[in-house]
């Protein structure tokens, strides 16, 4: 096995894109990755700031999208009974709405 | 029947015991596992090798550094009478202009609890012998070392290779210096040496003599360079190590299933979606948030020590499912917390529209999926 990237991971590190390595001298791939970086590699973070915006996009949707689910039943009883939505529903509601992408 | 007639048989029993010891010694005699070449989880080939450390065949790793030449090597088919496997170099890319740090061996690595019987650092050390079939393309000639990690001793013999099967045997001289340390780190390298620049072969090469190691005078003058010629080839098969001055008969009576077991302790296949009649399954998940299932598998072997979760990235390729429902993912992951050598905890992530404490049949989708763990030395 060659190393051609390193990304740390967790506690450890993704190697080649395919193997997790625990943080362990009793790994034989970790005493690798250590070899590797004492030669003056480094490791790529696990994620990158592309990667973090989307990830904190993805959990945004999701949560906005349940608390949208959460809360549709005021706008049910407000089509069936009439009674009015609380103002502070309206809102978060609108927010949750833009938040979505 | 007289008690003197008694004593007669029983005398001459003893002696029967005693010669047929010397001809088969019984039980688990053979340190090597996987002697025979017969477990190949990883594959059955491996091209253009050369450095690093590469495992196809069980146990014996293949690698090294620095040479221009390069190597396939495959589980092949040809062995002496009673080996239907053994393990086959070819050289595909010669390298006839010898760097001096050139390096390049088939390796066996041996945990040191597991050589303690050889009383290693004691007054009353034993002898060993290792011994193994060979063939080439031509004659050669290489280099059999024995290497004490735990004291950075060593002791190399060269052998003779021909056109023909021959089995080698290679008495090692009991070393009074440096015990192996009763742990499952390496206790010994046992290494075929194939290819080696000056570095290693400068020095003063003494045959059958422990000492402290100096790298040049690791391997043979004498060695035989693989990278020669295109045309070279190395098997090789049978390999056994044993306690004593005597060679017997490779331990045949080891099971497949027997030997597979034994590999599993250093290389496990936990699904391989690529593979013939293999379970696609690994194990149930349980939903821990929206966006992370946990898997749970136990290992049909426990591990040496603290393993790499081997998980190539696939589209879709990791699925967890039930009746009605299919989440797909493209790879896999774990964090070494929470881990034992039994078992693992993995995990799914980059997924979405997970119920948290839902259940879930974990499988592979594709043939390019596949998950190990490996715990090699």
């Amino acid at each position: 096995m060659e190393i051609q990237t390193v990304k740390i991971e967790n506690d450890g590190f993704r190697v080649n894109g395919s193997m997790c390595v625990p943080p362990s001298l009793d790994n034989a791939d970790y005493v690798k990755v250590v070899a590797w970086i004492a030669e003056g590699n480094t490791p790529t973070p696990e994620f990158t700031d592309a990667e973090i915006a989307a990830n904190t996009q993805a959990e945004l949707n999701v949560t906005s999208q349940a608390y949208l689910a959460s809360t549709d039943w005021y706008i049910t009883r407000h089509a069936e009974t009439a009674v009015a939505v609380p103002d502070e529903i309206t809102t978060a509601r609108a927010a949750a709405r833009a938040a979505i992408i | 029947m007289s008690k003197a007639r008694e004593l007669s048989d029983y005398t001459g029993l003893q002696a029967d015991i005693t010669a047929g010891d010397t001809a088969a010694r019984a039980g688990r005699k053979n340190l090597i596992i996987n002697g025979a070449m017969n477990v190949a989880q990883r594959g059955t080939s491996l091209t253009g090798l050369y450095n690093g450390t590469n495992y196809l065949i069980d146990r014996f790793s293949f690698g090294g550094g620095t040479t221009d030449g390069r190597v396939t090597m495959t589980q092949d088919s040809d062995g002496p009478a009673g080996f239907a496997n053994s393990l086959k170099l070819a050289c595909t890319t010669a390298d006839t202009s010898i760097a001096a740090a050139d390096e390049n061996y088939i390796i066996y690595r041996v945990e040191g609890q597991d050589l303690q019987q050889l009383k290693k650092g004691t007054s009353s050390a034993e002898s060993m012998t290792l011994s193994f079939y060979v063939k080439g393309n031509a004659a050669a000639t290489y280099t059999a070392e024995f290497y004490d990690a735990d004291n950075n001793r060593h002791n190399g013999q060269t052998f003779n290779v021909t056109t023909s099967w021959n089995r080698v045997t290679l008495t090692y001289a009991p070393d009074t210096t440096g015990a192996y340390t009763d742990d499952n780190t390496i206790g010994v390298y046992i290494i075929f040496w194939i290819h080696a620049g000056s570095n290693s072969t400068s020095g003063t090469f003494t045959s059958n003599s422990w000492a402290a190691a100096v790298t040049a005078n690791r391997v043979s003058a004498s060695n035989t360079s693989f990278f020669d010629s295109t045309a070279r080839t190395l098997n090789i098969t049978g390999v056994q190590l044993e306690v004593g001055s005597v060679a017997t008969d490779f331990e045949h009576p080891r099971s497949y299933g027997e030997e597979l077991h034994l590999c599993q302790r250093y290389y496990e296949i936990i699904a391989d979606g690529g593979r013939a009649n293999d379970s696609p399954y690994f194990g149930v998940g349980q939903g821990v948030k929206s966006d992370q299932i946990n898997w749970f598998y136990d290992f049909k072997a426990e591990k040496r020590a603290a393993f790499t979760l081997i998980v190539p990235t696939v589209t879709n390729g990791y699925q967890a499912k039930t009746h009605t429902t299919t989440i797909s993912g493209n790879s896999l992951g774990f964090t070494s917390v929470h881990q034992s050598l039994h078992s693992i905890m993995g995990y799914m992530t980059n997924i979405s529209g997970v119920t948290e404490q839902s259940c879930w049949q974990m499988q592979l989708n594709g043939a390019a999926a596949h998950i190990a763990v490996d715990a090699e030395l």
